[in-house]
């Protein structure tokens, strides 16, 4: 999104507001806008805006990838922590693969880093493919999504 | 010199002189659009902010400049 004067007169001063959103991004964000102006010998310019994003919760890993062999137990784990300096809670959210993939949060370090333990103790027959949602008490960071995805080899 | 080949050097020198007052800028006047910086940058900031950033464009033509368009990808 981009606000800017219209029209400039000779010898003054204008401007151009460009908006970055940083919400569910992480690491390099960059933004480019170009100008389209009645300039005979410049008609188009271009400018960027950039940030690093950190990212108020970190999973680690980003997302949960796994491979089985079919009729084999699975078990997993992974770690979310918080990266902000006030308590994290974590309330279970929406989750596709119930009954297929049992989950429990365990708080390792109160407010600040819990370890999720996925598990299937029946062989699995088919890839699993889903996510799970976990609300927190973050207003900047309502929820996390991890996302699930399980080969059969 | 020739009467003919006067009115030859004549010509070639009226097609120099005109080449040479062909800029549009100095001759008719134009807008002139610079930009301070072209890269802003806000380095580390934490997820969930919406960030702002105005830049500063400037008018150094002697016509008035007209933003007809900003599009952002």
């Amino acid at each position: 999104m981009a606000a800017y004067d219209k029209a400039i007169l000779p010898g003054g001063e204008g401007k151009i507001k460009i908006q970055l959103h940083t919400s569910g991004r992480e690491g390099l964000l960059e933004k480019t806008a170009e100008i389209f102006s009645n300039d005979p010998n410049q008609s188009t310019a271009k400018m960027t805006v950039k940030a690093q994003i950190k990212p108020i919760i970190i999973l680690t890993p980003t997302h949960l990838h796994l491979t089985a062999k079919k009729g084999d137990p699975l078990s997993a784990e992974m770690e979310v922590k918080a990266n902000l300096d006030k308590p994290l809670t974590l309330k279970p959210g929406q989750y596709n693969l119930t009954e297929r993939l049992n989950y429990t949060v365990v708080e390792v370090e109160k407010g600040k880093k819990f370890i999720i333990r996925f598990k299937r103790t029946h062989g699995l027959t088919e890839p699993l493919q889903g996510y799970l949602h976990l609300k927190t008490n973050y207003p900047e960071k309502p929820e996390v999504t991890i996302f699930i995805q399980c080969d059969l080899i | 010199m020739e009467p003919v080949n006067k009115l030859i050097l004549a010509i070639i020198m009226g097609f120099f002189l005109f080449y040479c007052s062909a800029d549009p800028i100095t001759t008719y006047g134009a807008p002139k659009l610079t930009i301070k910086e072209q890269i802003f940058d806000f380095h580390e900031v934490m997820e969930g902010q919406i960030l702002e950033h105005d830049f500063v464009i400037r008018n150094q033509g002697d016509q008035p400049l007209t933003i007809q368009d900003v599009k952002t990808g």
